[in-house]
C-alpha cells in the first residue's frame, strides 16, 4: 500500500512488475511539500531538542535562584515559629517593697483530651486513672467515650507526670501550656493579695483592684508592704490573738508621711494557693471591708476636732462630776473620775463625759465638717476592691439631736474601718496632713491635704503621750521608742440592738516616736476574753495595748527607728513594770 | 564567526556567573547557620528566663519569714535586736569634749553608775 503514500494523482497508472520500485522521482514526489524544502524536518527535530534543553536549564536557573536568593519556601515557615517559645506570662509579679517576690505565675502545662483522636477510650480512662488517682474512672470513660470536642482532664501537670502522659503515645491528649498563680508565703499576705482563678482572673484583694494593670504590663508591681515586718506583726497578732481567745484581729502599721500601709494583718487569715470550704470566713478583710463602732479611739479625733475650731481651748476643764443627763440618753464614765477634767484628763483617764462635752461645746457643724474632711464618710479609695462604706447619721440627724453630736464624741453612732481611724490616726499626729492611705509604693507620695494645723498636731502628740505614760495605754510604753497612743474598748451591738456589756471589740492607735511620729499602728481584737493576766479585765489595756507594745517593740528595730534610749525612761519604766506586773 | 574576543567574553562571564552564584549561595547558607545558631540562643535565653522566673519563685518561698524564724531558732542563738541595745553615740555618757583628765571622767562614770545601780537595786526590791 505504500504506493498510495508516494503516488499522488496516478492510481489509475499500469506498472509492469518490479517497475514501481524504480519509479522515477520526478513521478513519484510530485507536488510533495518535503521536496521542495529539503532539510525541514531535521530543523524542526532540533528545535524540539533545544526547547527541551531550554526548559530544563530554565528550571535549573530558577532553582538557583530559588535557593540561592530567595527564602527556603518549600519548607514549612512554621519550623521557624517554633524557636519562638517566649510565652508570655498574663499576670505580672507582686513583689514586696523590698522586691520579694509575694505572688507569681509559673508556666505549667494543662492536659486536654480531644474525644476524636483518643485510642480505646476504655484503656486510656484506665491508665489516665492511674497515673491521676483523683480522676473518677467512670466519668472519665463516659467522656471519652463521647469522642465529641475537647476537654481538660486535669490542669497543672508535674514534669514526671507529664513524662507519664508521654509515654503513653495517645493521639488524642494533648498537652497545653498555662501558668499557675503562686504565692510563696500562704497566709502572710492573703487578703492584700488576694487570688486569681484558674483562669488568671484576679477575683480578691489586689488581684482584682489592679487586674487591668497586672494583665497589661509585665512590669511587677511593687507593695508598700514589707514581709519581714507583715510576718512580725502578723506572728504577734496571731499570738495574742488566741492569748486572748478573740474572735478575730486586726493590725495595721502606716507610714505616716507617706501613707504607705507597710503591714496589714486580717487574722483569721487563709492560704490563697488552696482554698477550701472552711476558709469562707477569713476570706473577708477586716481591716478594710469591715465597718465598726471604733469607741473612744475617736475621742482623738473629737479632741482634736474641738481644738481646731478654736472653741475648745487646750486650758479649758470639763465637768466630769456627775452622768451627762441629754434628752434622750444619759452619758456615763467608764471607772470616772467624778471630778472636773483637763483635756489631758479627759483623755488619759478616756472620759466619755468630758468627750461629749466637747463635742458639744465645739458643735454639731464642726464635728460634722471635721469628720467629712477626714474622710469617715466616703468608702475609702485603695487598691484593693474590698472597702467598706462608713454608716453615718445623715446630716440632719446632726443638726437636731445634740445626743448624736455627743455619742459621736465618744465613738458610738457611726462606724468605720479600722483603715479609716489609722489613716486620720497618722494625720492628726504627723503635722496635720491627710495622706490617702495605699499599698503601693510610690515614687512621689500619693494625694494629701491638710486637716489641722501644725499647732493643734504638735499639742495632739503631747497628749497622746500622755495617753501612754499616765493613762490606759501604759502597758505600751516600749522603752526607747517614745510611744503615743489612745485605746478604745467599743461594746458590740447585740442581735436585740442592745449593746453587750460582756462583748468588746478593744482597739489600740500608736505612732512612734511620737517626738517625730514615723509610723502609726492599730491594733483590733474581736470579743477579748479575760485571763489571769488580765484580772478579769477585758478592756483595751489589757488585751490590745499588750499586743500593741509587743508589735511596736519588735517591729521599731527592723523599721531602722532609732531608739532614744534615756536613763530617766528607764527607771519611770521599771517602776512601771512593778507597779503593773508587765 | 566567533572571534577570540568573543570567547573570551563568554567566558568570562561564565566564570562570574558561576563565581555569583558559588558566592551567594555560600552566603545564604552561612546566613542559615547563623539564623539557626540564633534560634539555638534565642531558645536558651527564654529557657533561662524562665527558669529564673521559677527560682526567684523558690528564692522567695525560701525566705519566707516564718521559715528563717523557725531555722534562726534551731541554728543561731541570736535574739531579735531591743530598744536598749541601740544607743545614739550623743546619749553616751562620755563626755570626752570637756577639758578634764581622763581620770576624772572616769571616776565620775563610776560614781554615776553606782548611783544608777543603787537605784536599780532599790527599785527592783521595791518590786519585790
Amino acid at each position: 500500500m505504500s504506493k498510495k503514500i508516494l503516488v499522488k494523482n496516478k492510481d489509475d497508472n499500469f506498472y509492469l512488475p518490479g517497475e514501481e520500485i524504480n519509479i522515477s522521482r520526478e513521478d513519484s514526489f510530485i507536488n510533495w511539500e518535503a521536496q521542495k524544502n529539503s532539510g525541514y524536518a531535521g530543523k524542526a527535530r532540533i528545535l524540539l531538542a533545544v526547547c527541551c534543553f531550554a526548559f530544563a536549564y530554565l528550571l535549573v536557573a530558577l532553582r538557583l535562584i530559588d535557593t540561592c536568593v530567595l527564602p527556603n519556601w518549600l519548607e514549612d515557615n512554621s519550623t521557624e515559629n517554633q524557636y519562638i517559645i517566649h510565652e508570655k506570662i498574663h499576670r505580672a509579679d507582686i513583689v514586696d517593697r523590698n522586691g520579694t517576690v509575694v505572688a507569681t505565675s509559673l508556666p505549667t502545662k494543662d492536659l486536654d483530651a480531644n474525644a476524636k483522636n483518643i485510642l480505646s477510650p476504655r484503656e486510656t480512662a484506665l491508665k489516665l486513672t492511674q497515673i491521676f488517682p483523683e480522676l473518677d474512672f467512670e466519668k472519665l470513660y463516659q467522656k471519652l467515650k463521647r469522642r465529641r470536642g475537647t476537654f481538660t482532664i486535669k490542669r497543672n501537670l508535674s514534669p514526671h507526670q507529664q513524662s507519664l502522659i508521654m509515654a503513653l503515645g495517645n493521639p488524642g491528649l494533648e498537652f497545653r501550656s498555662s501558668e499557675k498563680r503562686v504565692y510563696p508565703h500562704k497566709n502572710l499576705l492573703s487578703h492584700v493579695t488576694g487570688v486569681a482563678d484558674i483562669d488568671n482572673k484576679g477575683i480578691s484583694g489586689l488581684e482584682k483592684g489592679l487586674d487591668d494593670r497586672i494583665k497589661t504590663s509585665e512590669i511587677p508591681v511593687k507593695l508598700s508592704i514589707d514581709l519581714g515586718v507583715q510576718d512580725t506583726v502578723r506572728s504577734i497578732l496571731a499570738k495574742n490573738m488566741n492569748k486572748f481567745h478573740a474572735l478575730s484581729a486586726t493590725a495595721i502599721l502606716l507610714e505616716v508621711h507617706s501613707g504607705e500601709i507597710v503591714a496589714m494583718v486580717s487574722l483569721p487569715d487563709f492560704d490563697p494557693n488552696n482554698i477550701t470550704k472552711k476558709d469562707e470566713k477569713s476570706l473577708l478583710n477586716l481591716a478594710t471591708a469591715r465597718v465598726y463602732e471604733p469607741g473612744s479611739v475617736l475621742k482623738v479625733f473629737n479632741t482634736a476636732m474641738s481644738l481646731e475650731s478654736g472653741k475648745v481651748k487646750l486650758s479649758e476643764k470639763f465637768d466630769a462630776t456627775e452622768p451627762l443627763k441629754l434628752k434622750y440618753n444619759t452619758i456615763y464614765d467608764y471607772r470616772g473620775e467624778n471630778r472636773w477634767l483637763s483635756i489631758e484628763e479627759v483623755l488619759v483617764y478616756s472620759s466619755n463625759i468630758g468627750s461629749a462635752r466637747m463635742a458639744l461645746q465645739a458643735g454639731f457643724n464642726e464635728q460634722y465638717h471635721f469628720l467629712k474632711k477626714i474622710k469617715f464618710f466616703d468608702r475609702m479609695d485603695l487598691e484593693l476592691v474590698e472597702t467598706a462604706k462608713p454608716l453615718v447619721p445623715s446630716y440632719n440627724d446632726w443638726k437636731i439631736s445634740d445626743s448624736t453630736v455627743a455619742t459621736i464624741g465618744y465613738g458610738y453612732g457611726i462606724s468605720v474601718s479600722p483603715l479609716h481611724i489609722i489613716s486620720a490616726y497618722a494625720a492628726i499626729i504627723n503635722g496635720g496632713i491627710y495622706h490617702n492611705p495605699t499599698l503601693i509604693k510610690r515614687e512621689k507620695p500619693a494625694e494629701s491635704f491638710r486637716v489641722i494645723s501644725d499647732n493643734t498636731s504638735q499639742q495632739m502628740r503631747k497628749l497622746m503621750r500622755a495617753v501612754v505614760t499616765k493613762g490606759s495605754a501604759k502597758r505600751a510604753n516600749v522603752l526607747g521608742y517614745e510611744v503615743g497612743g489612745k485605746t478604745g474598748t467599743a461594746n458590740k451591738l447585740g442581735k436585740d440592738g442592745k449593746y453587750m456589756d460582756e462583748k468588746v471589740r478593744t482597739t489600740f492607735v500608736a505612732a512612734f516616736p511620737i517626738s517625730n511620729p514615723q509610723y502609726a499602728l492599730l491594733v483590733m481584737l474581736d470579743e477579748p476574753k479575760a485571763t489571769n493576766d488580765t484580772s478579769g479585765f477585758v478592756t483595751s489595756g489589757f488585751n490590745a495595748v499588750p499586743a500593741g507594745g509587743e508589735i511596736l517593740s519588735a517591729v521599731a528595730p527592723q523599721l531602722n527607728i532609732p531608739a532614744n534610749y534615756d536613763l530617766d525612761e528607764q527607771r519611770n519604766n521599771k517602776i512601771i513594770e512593778a507597779t503593773f506586773g508587765r | 564567526m566567533l572571534n577570540t574576543n568573543r570567547i573570551t567574553q563568554i567566558a568570562l562571564s561564565l566564570v562570574l556567573i558561576v563565581f555569583t552564584i558559588t558566592a551567594s549561595n555560600y552566603m545564604k547558607n552561612s546566613v542559615y547557620r547563623l539564623e539557626d545558631e540564633l534560634d539555638g540562643i534565642k531558645q536558651n535565653i527564654q529557657t533561662d528566663i524562665e527558669t529564673i522566673h521559677i527560682l526567684n519563685a523558690e528564692w522567695s518561698k525560701l525566705n519566707n519569714p516564718a521559715r528563717l524564724r523557725a531555722l534562726v531558732a534551731d541554728h543561731i542563738a541570736l535574739n531579735p535586736i531591743k530598744a536598749e541595745q541601740i544607743i545614739n553615740y550623743s546619749a553616751l555618757p562620755f563626755n570626752y569634749e570637756m577639758s578634764e583628765s581622763k581620770k576624772e571622767i572616769a571616776r565620775k562614770n563610776i560614781a554615776k553608775y553606782a548611783k544608777n545601780n543603787r537605784e536599780m537595786k532599790k527599785l527592783a526590791n521595791a518590786s519585790r
